[in-house]
Parts: structure tokens; C-alpha cells; sequence
């Protein structure tokens, strides 16, 4: 799926965003979560929910057995330990830690996640919020 | 800039523009920005000893094949890789320096799955989350099985001869056909694959005459672009067994009674004993538990136990297919282990279909990447060098070579997280992490000291490795020394013959080309 190939309708972003949806139903336990605001998402943002459910969310998914998530919680604290939850990610700084690595996060290369592709996981990180951003979030 | 061996950088400049005019401009990765994520960040050294040149990922057959030519032509060293993720014996890294890596990971097409006979074929840059998904997707009633990180490539992870948990965890022994090129840049397929358009590709391993599969295995002899792989069908029930040990020595009477079970097929999939620390590892960080140099004291063990309800050891296996046969097998086993000393009541937990949870990880052939939280044990750039030797399943020799392995280890001032596990009914591997901060030059070459003793030491017992980091090959396979080195002869003449220009993988697994052989003595 390319997102550049998609229709910006409001209708044809919820059929997207549905059809996401279906397509991970049968592995939804390591899927991202579904979010009550898809309708609301542009298709990068679409697009990079659904890479972030292949790329990232392993390491950086909610629940035990996730190294990111745990790390994060040791470092940064718990409420800051979730990457989809967080308000303060900065885009250079997140295509440095994808491209090198960081502490015992290894890189993803570009021939398994594009330039182009990355930047739809970081649109979906940066997406917009029903609630502001909490206090203290900067990084 | 890091140049190929005996290359000017005009040429060099050169060859980059025709390796692009093949995969495309975006494809070929020369800019220090782009080479340095092909390097390996676990490298027991200085990983930019063995620094590439240039990474080069064709999509097709066709551009392998090209690029295969080039480096011909211009004698440049490749060292073709499937996702990369080898990491542990070297992630991505050649053995040479200014060696153009041959990324595969572009061409990720599963060709085929065949759920009435059982098996699929695939590209190289195809992982094991990728199949995985594409059976649940289609509702395929068959299972992967996988090794830890389910990142990896299902080609690359058989290539290397990798291990997972389930009835099928031989990976080479899975392995049904091949698409190859060749050094010289021909195509091959082996098997049945040899005859055009066969539909046995995938079921008969053998062709008509000598087979060729495993020359390429573990080997610099090919650049394989297509395998066939056996997956087994969904078992009817699925009961995933532990028992927890409470005592130090009741691992090698667990692995004597395991033993005969593994042989008959009772228990069809590699049995386990995972040591108290190889538990821990993945739940806390060593300054968490510990905040001295060196290891963990033996007057801790006990407190730490207590503090993360851990166990000396525990006993993982499972069985599969009809539930009768499991039930019946499940007696037999209570039996067999109920006597052991220190040993808790055997837990079984049944389960089938998509009930099976995900928490079964690995035996249940679900991948994930749940094993990175190894990885925040050591602290900073957390990584591990995975000491892998390969034992008779005996529970003598296991102890002896546990109290070995772990004052050794703690000499060497690393905590010993063991997993002696049955792997094939006739042989026990013990893949261990040494687990280290590769951001810490000491303790890096502290590991890599550690790995080299303890290599040594095997040797003095006529055992060896099924498996080594790139930074160790030349050791270990000169470790092969019966009738001076008489397998690794056999090797470079192969080697000689099929790859004139040495262009494939020098050094991958010891064997080098003939310009770049040293004499032996």
C-alpha cells in the first residue's frame, strides 16, 4: 500500500482505516491498537500505523515481553515507556534511533524500512490528539 | 572511505556506477551515514576492523546475477546476507574488510505455500513474522517454526543451520530445494528443483545423482535465492509441559531422563533446562540485581531466587498431534521425570487452534522479538556473543561442563545464563550469551577473551561449535584438525573450483580463497 496512492476523502480514510483494521484482525495481539480517532488520520498516518504494527510494535508494544517499552520504563519512567502514547517525539531524533540504534536497540536498515516509509511511522507517532499533550513532555 | 583489497578509489568509483546501473541508484549504499547500519553493533572488538565498503541490494535474480558479474569482473569481495539479523555471530559483517555486502532483504516474495503438503518456498529477505502472517491471513493450517528474534530470514536462519523449538527446529534438516547462484554468476536449482516446473520441489529432497544442498550451508560456495521449507500441520492439541528444579545438580539427572524420551519420540521437540540466570536475564538488569564487578556471588543466588521466583533451573518441552496419543505420552513422561531429586510436579498446560497463546512462544512456533529483553541485562549498548558448543545428551557431561563453563565464566568476571537443551534426539546444545556492553571496549574484549578459552577448552574434550561469530571463524574451523586440517582442504578446493576469482565470502566460516589463503605449516 502506497500512501501517496490514496484518497484524502473523510469516507474513503474510514474504509482504509477499516480495512487495516480487518487485515490485522487475525495477529491483532502484536498489532498496534485500534484507535478511536482513525477516521481522523491522513493516509501517511494510516500507513505508518500499520508499519509501526510491523516494525516496531515487537519491541515497542504494551505488555511484557516488550525490550523497548521495558527499557523506556526503566530510563524515562512508565508513563513515558509506550512510543504510541508519547507527545514529545521529535522527528530527527527519531530517524536518528531508527537509523543507529540506541543502547541496546539495533537498526533498522533502509532496505527494510525506506526513508519514504519511515517517515509515515513518524507521522503516525506525531499524529494529532484528542487531549493535549501532558505536562512536562518534552524530551 | 573504506575501500575493496587492491582497489584505487577511481575504480572503486567505477564499479559503484555500475552496481547502480544494475539495482538502481538508491540501491547501492557507499555514504559512512548508510554503511555504518550493516556494521555489527554486538562485535566482540572493533567492529570497523571488518568495515564494508558498500552495501548493494538487488530485488531480483537477474540484478543477483549482475552484480555477480561486476564483482568478477573487478575481483570485488561480496558477502551476501538475507535480512542481516545474524547477530550475535555477526549480524551483517564480513570477515574482510572493504567486503560490498550483497543485502537480500528487497527480494521478500513467499513464492508458494502448499497447505495440503506441508511447506513453502521463499526469497531470502522473507522473515519469520512475515510467514507467519501470511498463514494467519490465508487461515492456513500449518505451523513455522522459529529461532528467538522473528526478524530473521527463513532462508538465511536454515543457511546458518539455526535452531527453533517446535518438532521442525532442524532448519537445515527442513530444508527442501534451492535456487542458487553461483560465484561465476550461473543459476542452479538442486532437488527436484533441477527438473523445470516440477511440483516436487518442495517435497523430494533428492535429485537424480549427488545432492548439493548442504554445500551451501554455513558456506561461501553460493548465493541461494530461493529455498524450499517444511512446515507441519496444526497439531489437534498442543500442551506446553515445565517442571522447575530446586537444586543445582538435579539438572543432569533431568537430562538423563530426558534423554531416552527424546530418542523414543516421546517428545518430539528440543527439551530444555534453562538455568536460573538464563531466566532472569530477560526480567531485570544486572544493576538491578547486582551492583558489584564481576559475577554474581554464589552467597546472592539464593536471596535472588526469592526475589524473582526463580527456580535452579526449568524444564521446558511440549507435545503435539491427537489428544489421546498426548494424554498417553504425558503419563509416560510424569513417570519418567516424577523421581528426580529437587524436582517440582511436572505443569501441563493444553491448549489448541488459535486458543494456543502467544506466551508459547518459540514451541508454539509464534514469533517475536521477546528475547531482546535479554538485551537491557548488561546496560548501555546491551549485546551478546553467543558461545554455542554441541554435547552427547548426557547428564555427566553436562554437569561436568556446567561447573566448568561457569567458574570460567565468572573468572573471566560474566555472569553464565546456560540453556542445555536437547536439540535433536542424539545431540545437546548449550547456546549460551556471554552478555556484555559493547559500548565498553573491556568488557567487549573481555568477551571475546572468554569466547577463545572457552573454545579452547572444548577442543581438549573433542567437542566443538554448531555455530561462531565472524570475528572467530578462522578458530574454530582450524579446530577441525583430523589428518591436518583435512575437511577445510577439501573446502578450498571446492571453494577454488566453483569461485576462481574468490569473490564470495572470503573468510565466511574460515575458508578463504586461494589468493588470500596463508600457508599452513
Amino acid at each position: 500500500m502506497n500512501g501517496r496512492t490514496l484518497s484524502t476523502s473523510p469516507v474513503a480514510r474510514a474504509l482504509i482505516a477499516a480495512a487495516v483494521l480487518a487485515c490485522a484482525m487475525p495477529w491483532a495481539r502484536a498489532q498496534a491498537p485500534a484507535s478511536p480517532l482513525a477516521d481522523n488520520l491522513t493516509p501517511s498516518q494510516l500507513e505508518g500505523r500499520q508499519l509501526y504494527g510491523v516494525h516496531c510494535v515487537y519491541c515497542h508494544g504494551a505488555g511484557p515481553g516488550r525490550a523497548g517499552t521495558a527499557a523506556l520504563a526503566r530510563r524515562m519512567g512508565q508513563d513515558r515507556s509506550l512510543l504510541e502514547a508519547r507527545v514529545d517525539l521529535d522527528r530527527a531524533y527519531v530517524q536518528y534511533v531508527v537509523r543507529h540504534g540506541l543502547n541496546a536497540m539495533l537498526p533498522l536498515r533502509r532496505t527494510e524500512l525506506t526513508d519514504a516509509e519511515l517517515g509515515h511511522v513518524i507521522d503516525w507517532l506525531q499524529r494529532p490528539r484528542a487531549t493535549q499533550a501532558p505536562a512536562g513532555g518534552q524530551r | 572511505m573504506t575501500l575493496p583489497p587492491k582497489l584505487s578509489a577511481r575504480d572503486f568509483a567505477r564499479v559503484v556506477a555500475e552496481l547502480r546501473s544494475i539495482v538502481g541508484t538508491n540501491w547501492v549504499f557507499t555514504e559512512e551515514a548508510d554503511r555504518q547500519a550493516w556494521l555489527d553493533p554486538m562485535f566482540p572488538g572493533d567492529a570497523r576492523s571488518v568495515e564494508l565498503s558498500a552495501a548493494v541490494a538487488p530485488a531480483t535474480v537477474q540484478e543477483v546475477q549482475a552484480v555477480v558479474k561486476v564483482a568478477n569482473r573487478h575481483r570485488i569481495p561480496l558477502w551476501p546476507v538475507s535480512t542481516g539479523k545474524n547477530y550475535a555471530y555477526g549480524g551483517a559483517s564480513p570477515a574482510l574488510k572493504g567486503t560490498v555486502v550483497l543485502d537480500l532483504k528487497r527480494m521478500n516474495r513467499i513464492l508458494e505455500v502448499n497447505e495440503s503438503y506441508g511447506y513453502a518456498i521463499v526469497e531470502p529477505g522473507v522473515t519469520y513474522f512475515d510467514l507467519y502472517r501470511h498463514l494467519k491471513a490465508k487461515g492456513m493450517k500449518l505451523w513455522i517454526d522459529c529461532p528467538s528474534p522473528g526478524w530473521s530470514s527463513v532462508l538465511g536462519n536454515a543457511m546458518e543451520r539455526g535452531l527453533g523449538n517446535t518438532p521442525y527446529s532442524d532448519h537445515s534438516a527442513m530444508q527442501c530445494g534451492m535456487e542458487v547462484v553461483l560465484p561465476t554468476g550461473e543459476l542452479v536449482r538442486t532437488g527436484m528443483g533441477a527438473i523445470e516446473n516440477s511440483p516436487l520441489w518442495g517435497l523430494q529432497k533428492s535429485p537424480f545423482g549427488p545432492a548439493f544442498d548442504g554445500m551451501f550451508m554455513q558456506s561461501n560456495l553460493g548465493i541461494v535465492t530461493k529455498m524450499g521449507i517444511w512446515l507441519m500441520p496444526e497439531p489437534e492439541v498442543f500442551v506446553q509441559c515445565n517442571v522447575r528444579l530446586q537444586q543445582e545438580a538435579s539438572m543432569g539427572p533431568m537430562i538423563d531422563a530426558l534423554r531416552p524420551l527424546r530418542l523414543n519420540g516421546t517428545i518430539q521437540n528440543p527439551a530444555s533446562v534453562r538455568s536460573w540466570m538464563g531466566m532472569l536475564l530477560g526480567q531485570a538488569t544486572r544493576s538491578e540485581v547486582h551492583d558489584g564487578a564481576g559475577a554474581i556471588p554464589r552467597d546472592r543466588i539464593a536471596q535472588i531466587h526469592k526475589q524473582y521466583n526463580l527456580s535452579w533451573w526449568s524444564t521446558g518441552f511440549s507435545l503435539y498431534g491427537h489428544e489421546g496419543v498426548v494424554e498417553a505420552n504425558l503419563k509416560v513422561i510424569r513417570k519418567a521425570l516424577g523421581g528426580i531429586p529437587g524436582a517440582d510436579e511436572l505443569s501441563a498446560r493444553k491448549s489448541q487452534g488459535d486458543q494456543v497463546p502467544d506466551s508459547a512462544g518459540t514451541q508454539a512456533g509464534v514469533p517475536s522479538l521477546a528475547a531482546f529483553s535479554t538485551l537491557n541485562w548488561p546496560g548501555g549498548r546491551g549485546s551478546h556473543l553467543d558461545f554455542s558448543p554441541i554435547y552427547e545428551p548426557s547428564g555427566t557431561v553436562a554437569m561436568a561442563e556446567y561447573q566448568f563453563m561457569r567458574d570460567l565464566f565468572a573468572q573471566h568476571g560474566f555472569d553464565f545464563p546456560a540453556t542445555y537443551s536437547i536439540t535433536t534426539p542424539r545431540t545437546m546444545a548449550c547456546v549460551t550469551p556471554i552478555m556484555f556492553d559493547a559500548s565498553n571496549p573491556k568488557q567487549a574484549a573481555a568477551a571475546g577473551r572468554l569466547f577463545k578459552e572457552a573454545h579452547a577448552h572444548l577442543g581438549t574434550k573433542g567437542y566443538g561449535l554448531y555455530r561462531a561469530h565472524v570475528a572467530f571463524m578462522d578458530e574454530v574451523q582450524q579446530a577441525q584438525g583430523f589428518n591436518q586440517q583435512a575437511l577445510l582442504r577439501l573446502s578450498e578446493c571446492v571453494k577454488d573450483a566453483l569461485d576462481p576469482q574468490g569473490i564470495l565470502a572470503p573468510g565466511k566460516q574460515g575458508i578463504w580463497p586461494k589468493a588470500m589463503r596463508r600457508a599452513r605449516a
